[in-house]
């Protein structure tokens, strides 16, 4: 005989409701904080105040702004914890499994009642909100609503997402853990695979700010990517995003779903343990191993490998990892058995299996089997690249790209010497640093420069590189500055970095500007100070002219050029276009734009850019003196009396 | 009642139960016996539904009980650790279970409020001792009008009267409602005296599962005095065991006592006196050897 099929119990429901309420309110009280009290206060000081902004603006920069997915993640594991925490102890776990009801509607029941805890105090936030609006601003209250649905939908992923979690694990400790690494684990994997590969291929660099806003880091891809926007040209609040938070809701069910069907395989035995699934434990030790034994290995090496050669750490970096994923393997296990008993042959083994795999996989990289520290782009993939070092430069057409290439072979066909030259330099170099009576002499020491590359390829993506050059080999010197100089010095690729890659049809106007140069106070002390060049919009397109006439003449053109200059100053420039920020194509390496971000106006963008001024910038220190923004040449020196004059970097 | 056949259940490479079988009769009060370790408790969460066995089959009435809530809705379980939620009163705790019981009997439950006069029902069920906390089970247990209890060391912590309070109410239930029990336990004497049928349990399996009658017949006490030295006993009398006091024979012999007297009687004996045996006794002598264990936890 079976029972009619049922998968949901109000009986459990409403004992959920009544035992876990104070998490529920904790909860609301921080939303009803963050939301109708906060826009409470905003609109209130806005009108007493007597602000310009308009309190739907208001209304609408509030909604801009919100960090929700942080909270839902941190509340999502503690309710999933709480409404199946049942599960962790054998007592509870055996008497609940004894019960005439069937796993489905237990699961089912928690499950829904766990999201009711979250929906509910969301929904009062939403109604409480709604009526500060209607009573302050009458206005935008669709967004109150579209923020209960992101957040709602929010929920549904981070919550199935948090099931799932607490159903592979056997007590409270671990799901927290676990809950944590595998939010983090993309980008904390990135960075480690990064680190590692730079510190084992010759020329690799990390690449962490796409990690960082990767859909597997859900955090911080859904702040970034759903929610409230202005569009700046009709300054009309707008939501972005919908798809992508669909996309994680209907992710977060299908982990829910993963969550019952793990459930119902279940062994109720294993309340209490580390983990629930024997599969997983496994996974564990090794993923422990070679992840947390890995970043292990890294710290220990750079902490213990200032001075040393790249090669030395290499060694350095073998050596921790044996000792660390060997150690992190037995705890890992010290875990899964809740015992410091572990040392058994089966996973001593083991643990030699995995180290192997580890040093298998060390082996593979320093050989490059995998051709990563080889890897040219073809000239047909390519649709931009980016150099950088004694300037920053970026290429298109084929022939420059053809070029840059060039260059790129040349450096790695000569990495084994480059490599070999840091072995045997580093050393003597780390017994001068260490040299305390000065006996010690510096002439092997090797001195070096840096070259970095950066390709966008055809299908977007980027291949970057950046590399050590030893410049202590005149021969090789001698090869790299033929190819570098004609490239580094190419006014209009200069350009492009400054000021975009289509900078031609942007048509720049000058809308501000200001100089920052050194000066001296009563003390005697140096300080920056910062002028702005007033004038009017046709003076400042005449300073812009003078800036490119300065360009073309060269005067930022300085690859190999070791000159001395009495100017030293820096100029700011605020730059506006009536094309929209993506219709500017940036450098590959962002260029000199990469700090700042384009702003979006009404008709068009600002940009902000900055240009490091030499005796050289004679075209723009004359435009700064027809401007009377300066008497001579001199006001941008470095003040009288200092014996320093400015090397160039 | 409850059919368990052939169940195996591993724990990490240890085998908790082996090949494990065992018939409880439909309205039986059947004692479940072992030592610690032996896997009583671990039988019992299959039997519950809590546990699924790795191998074989756990019937109650015919009917697979995992996952089986009409099957589950049919027993009511007491585990040795009960588990109460927190913050919950026995007010609570009714509520919750006539939610999930659907024969639960709410008026049962204020009837017998009367004989659980120390419990408070308005306090939090985890501040009351341990004793409390179990009458509190069997009240809620009682009420759920089950045809089947299951009791995992059920008085173990309870004073002498309420012991003996717990078994009159198990007592009456049977006696009114038929209701079939099955109770796990150390103590024989306690089992020895609520107990129809009774199985022994050691490492995995069910050694012995007879009722206390056959048991009680399957091996008798002789006391026997001769005028010389005893005399060779008629072949198919096995003797278990045997101690002698001067010209006082005392035999443990396999069989039932009328047989047993007229093999002896054949011996012409002096004297001779047919004794009974405790439950205690029997079981010792039945497993003779066969487990230094079980021997151990009976004394």
């Amino acid at each position: 005989m079976q029972s009619k099929i049922s998968c949901f119990n109000k009986t459990i429901f409403k004992k959920n409701l009544t035992r876990f309420w104070p998490f529920a309110v904790l909860y609301g009280v921080y939303l009803m904080m963050v939301h109708p009290m906060v826009m409470y206060l905003e609109i209130s000081n806005n009108m007493q105040n007597g602000m310009d902004t308009k309190p739907w603006q208001v209304v609408g920069d509030h909604f801009t702004g919100m960090t929700e997915p942080v909270s839902v993640f941190l509340v999502a594991i503690v309710i999933a914890a709480a409404v199946f925490g049942y599960l962790y102890q054998s007592r509870s776990a055996n008497m609940i499994h004894a019960f005439p009801v069937t796993r489905t509607e237990l699961f089912v029941t928690n499950y829904l009642s766990g999201l009711a805890l979250m929906a509910i105090p969301q929904l009062l936030a939403a109604l409480a909100t709604n009526l500060v609006i209607l009573g302050k601003a009458n206005s935008m209250i669709w967004a109150v609503w579209t923020w209960f649905g992101i957040t709602f939908g929010e929920t549904i992923f981070f919550f199935g997402f948090a099931c799932f979690i607490v159903m592979f694990t056997g007590q409270l400790l671990a799901a927290g853990l676990f809950y944590m690494i595998w939010n983090f684990l993309y980008v904390a994997s990135v960075m480690l695979i990064n680190a590692v590969g730079e510190l084992m291929i010759y020329g690799l660099s990390g690449a962490l700010i796409s990690a960082i806003s990767h859909p597997l880091f859900p955090v911080a891809y859904l702040l970034r990517k759903v929610g409230f926007y202005m569009d700046g040209s009709t300054q009309i609040y707008h939501v972005q995003g919908i798809s992508t938070l669909l996309i994680y809701a209907g992710v977060g069910l299908i982990l829910t779903a993963f969550a019952w069907y793990i459930y119902q395989k279940r062994r109720i035995e294993c309340a209490g343990d580390f983990l629930s699934m024997k599969w997983t434990m496994p996974v564990f030790r090794w993923g422990t191993a070679i992840v947390v034994g890995a970043a292990g290995a890294l710290c220990w090496t750079y902490l213990t490998g200032e001075y040393t050669s790249q090669n030395r750490m290499v060694t350095k970096f073998v050596i921790f990892l044996v000792i660390c994923s060997a150690v992190l393997f037995f705890v890992a296990e010290m875990f899964i058995e809740k015992s410091f008993r572990v040392l058994k042959k089966r996973i001593a083994m083991e643990c030699v299996s995995c180290v192997a795999v580890l040093l298998i996989g060390v082996g593979l990289l320093q050989l490059d089997v995998f051709g990563i520290e080889s890897y040219v782009p073809q000239t047909e993939e390519i649709r931009q690249v980016a150099l950088s070092g004694n300037g920053n430069v970026s290429f298109e057409d084929a022939s420059d790209v053809e070029q840059v290439r060039a260059l790129h072979k040349l450096i790695v066909d000569h990495r084994k010497d480059q490599k070999a030259q840091m072995r045997n330099g580093a050393m003597e170099q780390a017994a001068v640093v260490g040299d305390v009576d000065g006996s010690a002499s510096a002439e092997n020491a090797y001195y070096y420069d840096y070259i970095g590359i950066t390709y966008t390829l055809n299908n977007g993506k980027n291949v970057s590189r950046s590399y050590q050059i030893v410049t202590n080999d005149t021969s090789f010197k001698e090869l790299l500055t033929a190819q570098c100089e004609g490239l580094f010095n190419d006014p209009e690729a200069l350009k492009r970095s400054y000021f975009g890659m289509n900078y031609k049809e942007l048509n720049w106007q000058l809308i501000g500007a200001g100089v920052d140069h050194a000066r001296v106070d009563e003390r005697g002390e140096y300080f920056y100070d910062s002028d702005p060049v007033y004038g009017s919009q046709e003076d400042l397109q005449k300073l812009f002219d003078a800036v490119l006439a300065d360009f073309d003449a060269g005067a930022f053109s300085d690859y190999g050029w070791n000159g001395a200059s009495e100017v030293s100053a820096t100029m700011n420039l605020t730059l506006r276009t009536d094309h929209k920020r993506e219709e500017i194509r940036f450098a590959s390496d962002g260029g000199y734009m990469s700090y700042f971000d384009g702003e979006e106006l009404p008709n068009g963008t600002q940009v902000y850019s900055s240009l490091y001024l030499t005796d050289r910038c004679t075209n723009i220190i004359n435009a700064l003196i027809e401007l009377g923004e300066i008497e001579s040449a001199d006001d941008l020196r470095v003040p009288e009396g200092d014996d320093v004059i400015y090397e160039k970097y | 009642m409850i059919r368990i056949t052939d169940v195996v259940k591993d724990f990490d490479g240890f085998r908790a139960l082996n090949h494990l079988d065992m018939h409880v009769p439909k309205g039986a009060i059947y004692g479940l016996v072992g030592p610690n370790g032996a896997g009583k408790s671990t039988i019992i969460r299959h039997i519950t539904g809590v546990y699924k066995q790795d191998q074989g089959e756990v019937k109650i009435d015919g009917t697979d009980v995992y996952e089986n809530p009409a099957v589950k809705a049919k027993f009511a379980y007491i585990p040795d650790d009960i588990f109460y939620f927190t913050q919950a009163n026995t007010i609570d705790m009714m509520k919750y279970y006539k939610g999930i019981y659907p024969k639960f009997d709410a008026e049962l439950f204020s009837a017998l409020a009367d004989c659980f006069p120390a419990v408070d029902v308005r306090r939090n069920i985890r501040s009351l001792s341990k004793g409390m906390q179990k009458q509190v089970a069997f009240w809620l247990s009682v009420c759920c009008r089950p045809e089947l209890l299951i009791l995992d060391e059920p008085v173990d912590g309870l004073d002498p009267v309420m012991r003996r309070q717990i078994w009159s109410i198990i007592m009456n239930d049977v006696a009114e409602h038929g209701t079939t029990v099955l109770v796990s336990s150390h103590n024989l004497r306690e089992l020895e005296d609520v107990c129809d049928h009774v199985g022994i349990m050691n490492e995995g399996k069910i050694l012995i599962e007879k009722s206390l009658s056959d048991l009680q017949g399957s091996v008798t006490k002789v006391q026997a005095a001769f005028a010389g030295d005893m005399p060779k006993l008629p072949d198919g009398i096995q003797v278990l065991h045997k101690t002698t006091t001067g010209r006082v024979h005392t035999l443990i012999l396999k069989g039932e006592p009328k047989e047993a007297e007229a093999a002896m009687a054949a011996t012409n004996p002096l004297l001779l006196d047919v004794l009974p045996l405790t439950l205690e006794e029997i079981f010792i002598y039945e497993l003779g050897g066969v487990d230094y264990a079980v021997k151990d936890f009976l004394f």
